[in-house]
């Protein structure tokens, strides 16, 4: 008796470590996956700086509904060209951060962010850092066959954390026609030709 | 002996029941669903605070006395309005250590998909948005939670008027909430 409830006992624990660890492991590899293919980031781990910030703004556009955005866009010049923009992506995310004091996020932060944006799907092809305000602006894209997937915009100050991640076959051209719209800021500054600037 | 024996088992039925129980509750919320009054009760909960009637706010004179009488003027755009209101609660104290951002979003996800958080400290302010498809609409779910008054609105709008929304997404949780619950009766 004592033995068949030993063992039922030590079963029971096993299947529960095996099932625990079989999900964080899953959980792990498909997330990697995902940042690394689908150009969509991991960047929920950011929502806990949210409470520290005196703004905070948090977009999440997915392909379902940017499907909806074209049927109520006119054929002029200009949002003609927002709807090509939109045609292409399966999805628009955006967080920004903007704090009292500084010292709210750190470098780690940060990382965990780049740590997704590897070759040799990603390329950084921006990269502005100034000493003078403690500004840092870079710009990743994701490319396959000469055909760009993804974009991810990661910009921090002092007072100021940003990550823009938009995924989807995108016209480098025609991206600015967003700034204003669908969660991209209006005063959003970047570069999509290759360039790396220290001041 | 016997009684280690019978401890030893009762940890097991517990372990397994621990199990059964959680692919329960994830079968059973997801089959359920989370409904309007799920979420005040969460904003109740997680801020200590109580939503006020409609009879309350109708003899207090404000705003939502009328939206009950101005019900069919904002039906016809909204196939249905579902609306909560905190008055002069203090909101300044969450329970817990968790923000109501990550509360909400452990409630409502997957069901419900966040499409925007806007958080003003000038006003300590808050605005979530979450959206659910529901056939041929969207039901949109506003809450706005500011230091002494929050609002809690749920409509159902359609994907024409969504996609208007989606183009200045950090304001479409103020325009839903103030188009949904403003008095529409000619003065």
């Amino acid at each position: 008796m004592k033995s068949i409830v030993n063992a039922f006992v030590r079963i029971t624990v096993a299947s529960l470590l095996i099932a625990l660890v079989s999900i964080a492991s899953q959980a792990q590899t498909a997330a990697a996956a995902a940042a690394d293919t689908s150009g969509k980031l991991q960047i929920a781990q950011l929502d806990r700086l949210a409470s520290k910030a005196a703004e905070f703004i948090n977009v999440n556009m997915d392909e379902r509904l940017l499907r909806l955005v074209p049927s109520v866009l006119s054929n002029d010049p200009e949002e003609k060209d927002v709807k090509e923009v939109i045609a292409g992506l399966r999805g628009i995310y955006v967080k920004r951060f903007e704090f009292d004091n500084e010292g709210a996020y750190g470098a780690g932060d940060l990382e965990a962010i780049r740590a997704q944006l590897s070759p040799p799907n990603w390329s950084r092809i921006v990269e502005i850092r100034s000493r003078r305000d403690g500004e840092n602006i870079e710009v990743y894209l994701l490319t396959n066959g000469g055909r760009v997937d993804g974009l991810v915009v990661l910009s921090s100050e002092p007072k100021e954390l940003m990550v823009i991640n938009i995924v989807g076959s995108i016209d480098l051209d025609k991206l600015a026609k967003l700034r204003g719209q669908f969660g991209v800021p209006e005063d959003l500054e970047y570069e999509t030709k290759p360039r790396t600037k220290r001041q | 002996m016997r009684k280690k024996h019978l401890a030893h088992l009762h940890m097991a039925v517990v372990a397994l029941g621990f199990l059964s129980s959680l692919a329960f509750a994830a079968s059973g919320a997801s089959a359920k669903g989370i409904e309007f009054k799920d979420v005040v009760k969460l904003i109740e909960r997680h801020y200590g605070v109580k939503q006020q009637g409609l009879s309350f706010a109708a003899r207090a004179g404000i705003k939502i006395g009328k939206i009950v009488v101005d019900r069919k003027t904002r039906y016809s755009e909204y196939g249905s309005v579902k609306f909560a209101l905190f008055e002069d609660q203090d909101f300044s104290r969450p329970s817990g250590g968790v923000g109501f951002g990550a509360a909400m979003s452990s409630v409502l996800q997957p069901e419900w998909q966040p499409l925007v958080e806007v958080r003003s400290g000038q006003d300590a302010e808050q605005v979530f948005v979450y959206l659910k498809e529901a056939g041929k609409v969207f039901k949109v779910l506003v809450i706005t939670l500011g230091e002494r008054d929050g609002v809690a609105v749920q409509v159902d709008i359609k994907p024409d008027k969504l996609a208007q929304l989606l183009k200045n997404p950090d304001t479409a949780g103020k325009i839903l909430t103030d188009e949904a619950t403003e008095d529409s009766s000619p003065e």
